[in-house]
């Protein structure tokens, strides 16, 4: 008997699971060079704003323990570049198309979703109110439920296609902020965006990053992102996408376990740009061995000890 | 296609305190590297690195790449307990390697330490398509002796080699700058190509002035196939890839670099 890996996310569907996290797989026109891009999930592009930025100067990245720093500071091509560059490969890719924006005011979100959402070929808009590198904007609104509620409603009003609402960790009460963004009208949540770090070097007695704060990523922040999520999708009723630190298909089937009904994989790709149609092949094995006909007996599907 | 695998050592060498010489049996690498292209190198098992580690090609052939490494650090330091025989995995090659020079005009390539190896493989390569060897310059400098390497690969191409270290225990002491400034100052022109930290990069651009020139720039690189953007470093402003209104724009080293024209680059 086939096994089933689709999944269906606030109406939007994915053939598998496995989704590119937003930042870490450029515009998805990079990755062709190594594999079918069909075989993802979907693909989940850099937060696009409106008008193109240049981020912070080097060293932007940082080298941790089981992770990074990374102050990008959202460079991006800006929303004219990116429709008229990058949509043209999106739209032929063979797989589902998100489309991550960021902002610095509530109504630079709404432009953004209203435009985007009405292009061909975009089936759904995640919302970064989580980035952790910008002084405006970005955690400025996910960091408070009401912040966080008024971006998510404006996008809601203007948007065509479903809106997932990114979610930062770096928060008090992440499941005040999961509610909050789900009355405001989110079909689903992602989460986590990075947390906020920082790195010095003893040698020169220095920040090892030019913005000084960076948000920490990969294997690292995985038992903290596994938390949220069990939290998060146990407090609300829309579907939860998870991602932090997965490297492979058994990381993936820890968020299913936890709750997440679908994930992102980001800093691993970095290292291994095929880590994507692996750790499908791993989720698919590990369906197999564990006598599973269908993605879905695994969402949520952990048990007590 | 680019790509990304398991590779097998075939041959592993300690050729001082800090360097070592690796071949790697890695035909569908080999045969699409360009001089100035690298690869990202990480030993299986080892993942608590984080990230790959750049290297550059420093010869493709025979189904082989040569790399030559500085130890430097944590990864390097593993790889030179490495075997013939062990297994890497590579992905590449990646990034855009060298323009050929313009005419048939002398050729001045200059070295700073561990960047000889990209600049030995475009030599190789123009020599293979028929330049003469008497037009070709190649300094190569290093702190010490012990940081020079490749030397009779060198030798053996019948090319001006000139060796240059620090504490003077090879070669003139001082920069190898400094030899090639005297040299160029007397044509004054000629293609120049060159790879090594950001200041012998500066005094070199500075030297060529207008002429032909393609420098080889390193950043921190997680990725090394163009998508976290975290290797990003502004350059002056054309038509291309992101710009601002302050006038420049970003290129992506591992992408739209390592190699860029001197006068694209912006020095602080
Ligand atoms: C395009 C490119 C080509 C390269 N080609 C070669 C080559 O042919 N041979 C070779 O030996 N090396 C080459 N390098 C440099 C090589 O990538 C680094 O030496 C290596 O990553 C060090 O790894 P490590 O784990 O041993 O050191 P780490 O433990 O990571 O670092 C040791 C120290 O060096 C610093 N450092 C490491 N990498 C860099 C860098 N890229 N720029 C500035 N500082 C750095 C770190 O900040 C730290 O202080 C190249 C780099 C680039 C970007
Ligand atoms: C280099 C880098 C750039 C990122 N850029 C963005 C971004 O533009 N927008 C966004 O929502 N998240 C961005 N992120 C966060 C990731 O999408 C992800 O939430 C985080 O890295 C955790 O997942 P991981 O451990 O699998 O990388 C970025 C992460 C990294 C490492
Ligand atoms: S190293 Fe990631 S974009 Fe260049």
């Amino acid at each position: 008997m086939g096994l089933n890996l689709e999944i269906n996310i606030a109406g939007i569907k994915l053939k598998n699971p496995i989704l590119t996290a937003s930042g870490c797989f450029g515009y998805g026109d990079e990755a062709s060079d190594f594999f079918d891009v069909s075989r993802l999930g979907g693909i989940i592009t850099k937060s696009i704003s409106l008008l193109p930025r240049v981020g912070h100067p080097p060293p932007k990245v940082a080298e941790t323990a089981s992770g990074m720093l990374n102050a990008i500071g959202l460079s991006n091509i800006g929303l004219e570049r990116f429709i008229n560059d990058k949509m043209p490969f999106l739209r032929k890719c063979g797989t589902t198309v998100i489309v991550n924006i960021a902002g610095k005011q509530p109504d630079d979100y709404a432009k953004l979703a209203e435009r985007i959402s009405s292009l061909s070929g975009v089936h759904a808009i995640e919302v970064n109110i989580s980035c952790p590198n910008v002084a405006e904007g970005g955690l400025e609104f996910g960091a408070s439920e009401k912040g966080a509620a008024v971006v998510i409603e404006k996008v809601k009003k203007v948007s065509r296609v479903p809106i997932i609402a990114k979610l930062s960790p770096n928060v008090t009460d992440i499941v005040a902020i999961a509610k909050a963004v789900e009355n405001a009208g989110a079909d689903s949540i992602s989460l986590i965006n990075t947390l906020v770090g920082m790195a010095i070097d003893p040698k020169t007695k220095k920040f090892k990053i030019s913005n000084k704060f960076g948000g920490l990523s990969g294997p690292a922040i995985k038992p903290v992102a596994v938390a949220m999520v069990y939290k998060v999708s146990r407090a609300v009723k829309i579907p939860v996408i998870g991602l932090g630190g997965i490297s492979c298909g058994t990381d993936v089937v820890e968020f299913l376990l936890a709750g997440a009904s679908a994930v992102q994989i980001g800093t691993a790709c970095f290292a291994e740009p095929k880590v994507f149609t692996r750790s499908l092949d791993e989720l698919t094995a590990y369906m197999v061995a564990n006598g599973h006909n269908d993605i879905r007996e695994l969402i949520g599907a952990v048990k007590d000890i | 296609m680019k790509c990304s695998g398991n590779f097998q050592i075939a041959s592993i060498e300690r050729l001082s305190s800090n360097i070592i010489r690796l071949e790697i049996d890695s035909p569908p690498i080999a045969e699409q590297a360009r001089p100035g292209q690298f690869v990202q190198v990480r030993i299986p098992g080892k993942e608590t690195n984080i990230w790959p580690r750049p290297f550059s090609i420093h010869y493709a052939g025979d189904g082989r790449i040569t790399l030559y490494i500085k130890i430097l650090g944590k990864m390097t330091a593993c790889m030179a307990k490495l075997k013939n025989g062990d297994i890497l995995n590579i992905t590449g090659p990646l990034g855009n390697g060298f323009a050929e020079p313009p005419d048939q005009v002398p050729l001045y390539l200059v070295a700073g330490g561990i960047g000889l190896p990209p600049l030995y493989f475009l030599v190789c390569i123009l020599l293979k398509k028929g330049f003469p060897p008497e037009l070709i310059h190649l300094y190569s400098g290093a702190k010490s002796a012990a940081d020079l390497f490749a030397r009779d690969e060198i030798v053996a191409l019948n090319i001006d080699y000139r060796l240059a270290t620090d504490d003077g225990s090879c070669g003139v002491k001082g920069l190898i700058v400094e030899p090639f400034a005297k040299d160029f100052e007397k044509s004054k022109s000629g293609a120049v190509y060159a790879c090594g930290p950001m200041a012998m990069l500066a005094a070199v651009a500075k030297i060529a002035e207008k002429n032909f020139c393609q420098l080889s720039l390193e950043q921190l690189m997680p990725c090394g196939w163009g998508v976290c953007n975290g290797c990003a470093v502004k350059l002056k402003s054309d038509n291309s890839i992101v710009e601002d209104e302050r006038g420049f724009r970003l290129a992506r080293v591992c992408k739209e670099g390592p190699v860029f024209n001197a006068d694209d680059i912006l020095w602080d």
